[in-house]
């Protein structure tokens, strides 16, 4: 047996393996490094041409790893541990709480106000519930917070809002950062991945809703930006392609609001600053949507999509 | 002689936390552990260990950590935690009452 012929039986492994199900690439590499265990083992005793057959029997049917392996593993990624997942969420849980009680005060039930809070209510139970995908969201979000936060403590005259918000943010990246390699799968990543591109594209909604002469505009972009970026997480919850259509309109949405946004004039006390802050977020979002995109096409399942894998444990 | 695959996948994770008490250890080792052990008789399906391993790490205990092997790949390793001892002590009470309860049986039959 070649080694030619050894890499191809190991890839063939392994694609056997994801068509089944979506496994992390630590979990694949851990199985392969068993593979090749195996066949040097079968060489070495003196076996040829059926080392490789032996060493998948051995090994398993694929799919029936696989499969059993999704009963543990989620599509999205290991499942937090209890002391992560609710350390996190003890952190997060006030500080969403405040938040939406801020902002449907100001903007009313009814409006986008109202359903960040449904959304944020739907992540945080899902995070108290230890579930992979709500890690992986809620991770995302953190970690996206982190600068912005670090500056707004400069930039705004109160800076303790900032500074609570900053170390509540940080703590709960800490306690959901994975801990080992494959941690989060692909598709959790793509999930993290729309947490910041959500924001891109509120960012663009607030921005134009205060325009230079003091109309309220909302541009029909940026309400296309944030519903296709809503959209895209329903997509690659249930991992079907339509997400990635959903993450590239988001992407371009959100880039066509931003644009608007540079005609607008800061009356803030460090319009540089701020300035940066805003286009870093847009620009970020608009990026970390495309990379969702980019995530939900390779991952995705042929068909409209399952529900299946969403709950686990 | 063929293990009924309910008793064998009753045994797996007893089994790996008892290896895993000598030491860190990963999959393939595991598994040659397992083969010495039983002289051969307990043929696990090799794959299926992992979603065992995986299930332990869950639970808490074990956790893996990654290091490089004997062949110079990066390869995960697992170890036994607190916890993970705990719940062996406790599976080897069980599995000793079953053991005796089965040999007094066997002796009257």
């Amino acid at each position: 047996m070649s080694d030619l012929e050894l890499e191809a039986a190991v890839a063939q492994y392994r694609d056997e393996l994801t068509a089944e199900a979506e496994l992390a690439r630590g979990d694949l590499d851990e199985i392969e490094d068993h593979l090749r265990a195996l066949i040097e083992e079968l060489r070495a005793a003196g076996r040829g041409a059926d080392a490789i057959a032996i060493a998948r029997m051995r090994l398993g049917d694929p799919r029936d790893v696989a499969r059993e392996h999704a009963r543990v593993r989620t599509p999205f990624g290991a499942r937090p541990s209890r002391a992560q997942a609710w350390s996190a969420a003890l952190l997060v849980t006030p500080l969403a709480g405040y938040v939406s009680w801020l902002s449907m005060r100001h903007a009313g039930a009814w409006s986008f106000a109202g359903l960040e809070l449904v959304l944020s209510a739907i992540v945080i139970a899902g995070l108290w519930a230890r579930q992979a995908w709500a890690r992986g969201v809620v991770l995302g979000h953190a970690v996206s917070m982190i600068v912005p936060c670090a500056l707004a403590m400069w930039l705004w005259p109160d800076p303790r809002l900032a500074a609570a918000m900053l170390a509540i943010y940080a703590g709960a990246a800490v306690f959901l950062w994975p801990r080992r390699r494959g941690e989060l799968s692909p598709t959790g990543i793509g999930l993290a991945l729309l947490a910041p591109a959500y924001n891109g594209a509120i960012v663009t909604l607030a921005y134009q809703m205060t325009r230079d002469d003091g109309s309220l505009i909302g541009h029909p972009w940026a309400y296309l930006a944030v519903g296709a970026a809503i959209a895209a997480g329903a997509g690659l919850l249930v991992r079907a392609r339509w997400g990635c259509v959903a993450a590239v309109v988001s992407a371009g949405a959100t880039l066509r609001s931003g644009y608007d946004v540079l005609g607008l004039t800061f009356r803030f006390e460090h319009p540089v600053a701020q300035q940066a802050i805003v286009y870093g977020w847009i620009v970020g979002g608009a990026l970390a949507a495309a990379g969702a995109a980019l995530i939900a096409w390779r991952h995705a399942r042929p068909g409209l999509g399952t529900l299946r894998d969403v709950i686990s444990g | 002689m063929k293990i009924d695959k309910d008793l064998i996948a009753a045994s797996a994770s007893p089994l790996v936390l008892a290896i895993l008490r000598g030491g860190p250890s990963y999959g393939y080792a595991l598994i040659q552990e397992v083969r010495a052990l039983s002289g051969g008789e307990l043929a696990w399906s090799e794959g299926m260990l992992y979603p065992v391993l995986h299930r332990l790490e869950d639970q808490g205990l074990i956790e893996s950590f990654e290091d490089v092997g004997e062949n110079g790949r990066k390869r995960r390793y697992y170890r036994l935690r607190a916890e993970g001892k705990r719940a062996l002590a406790d599976e080897r009470k069980q599995w000793e009452v079953v053991h005796a309860t089965l040999a007094k049986a066997w002796r009257n039959a």
